[in-house]
């Protein structure tokens, strides 16, 4: 698993740092599910009116689910990665299949399916609605960082007041 | 006085009025903070998000989060076409494709749509994003919008 020496912190806490203290994460409701014996990463957003793409409120706004995705996919290629390294989103494509139902919690489900040394390739579903159908799809790359030097300062992410 | 200086009139008024309706009938936008910058000669309304460090994705770098600098594009994309076409109905996201050029700091950031072909039913809008210098683009961004026709 992880090797202690070259991470003081495993993946999955700081994946659940992240999203706990992530302050776009914290502002909108972004919560990770724990993690699944499917190999899947699971986050989840509940519905709130400020979310929504139109004053009748029943729909979300689609960048909530490029939020939700961007977010999945990234924890979905440290888990796959096993270790701490800085990731950046190189590009991610979104698909809306169906407009966003706000009458239940938005999910999305991220795995990395293709790792090499520099490049990692994501996909996530989201799903929406009270019957969890899919209603968008999201694809992205991510670049890992050639630094294994950097590993997040875990103070800074507990320094992040509430709101 | 004839219905067609009425026309007129409200066509020379079109980018600012018909964009901030827009960016008022979506409260996802007014939850960020989306304010119309101006207006620039040719197609373009410029868009602004102030920062607020709630926007923040990377505490360590730190930088924007991704899905800010996505929703801010699209709501750009969105209330341009919408103020353009004139639709009775808010255009709707079909697809969004977004390179990341590199990350966004914490500072003010700024979009400006380019009308790539508006179609009937579809428009397909370009969507360019920066912070410091506009020819020094932090994101770029491509929608396909559905265009609801009016009544």
């Amino acid at each position: 698993m992880n090797d202690p020496e070259q991470s003081p912190i495993s993946v999955e806490d700081l994946a659940q740092l992240f999203s706990q203290h992530m302050p776009h994460g914290r502002d909108i409701g972004m919560a990770l599910d724990e993690r699944t014996s499917d190999g899947q990463t699971r986050m989840r957003l509940p519905a709130q009116p400020f979310l929504s793409d139109d004053t009748n409120g029943e729909c979300f706004f689609p960048g909530v689910l490029f939020s939700l995705a961007d977010s999945a996919c990234g924890l979905a290629v440290l888990r796959a990665l096993g270790r701490v390294v800085p990731i950046a989103t190189l590009d991610m494509r979104i698909d809306h299949l169906a407009s966003a139902s706000m009458d239940a919690d938005l999910v999305a489900v991220a795995e990395c399916y293709r790792m090499t040394s520099s490049i990692a390739f994501a996909r996530c579903e989201l799903h929406s609605g009270p019957q969890s159908e899919v209603c968008a799809i999201a694809v992205g790359t991510f670049m890992l960082s050639s630094s294994s030097a950097l590993v997040p300062d875990i103070s800074r992410f507990a320094g992040v007041e509430p709101r | 006085m004839s219905a067609s200086n009425d026309h007129e009139r409200s066509a020379l008024q079109l980018p600012r009025v018909r964009i901030q309706a827009a960016l008022e009938a979506m409260p996802y936008a007014r939850h960020l903070g989306i304010r119309l910058a101006g207006a620039v000669p040719g197609d373009g309304a410029l868009f602004h998000l102030p920062f607020d460090a709630r926007l923040i994705g990377n505490v360590t770098l730190p930088a924007l989060h991704g899905g800010v600098v996505a929703s801010f594009m699209q709501i750009a994309a969105i209330a341009a076409t919408w103020a353009l076409t004139r639709a009775d109905v808010q255009p709707k996201l079909v697809d969004f494709s977004l390179d990341f050029l590199s990350s966004a700091g914490p500072s003010d950031i700024f979009a400006q749509c380019e009308f790539h072909r508006v179609g009937k039913r579809i428009a397909a809008v370009g969507v360019r994003c920066w912070q410091r210098s506009s020819i020094e683009p932090v994101a770029l961004g491509r929608a396909h919008l559905f265009v609801a026709p009016s009544a």
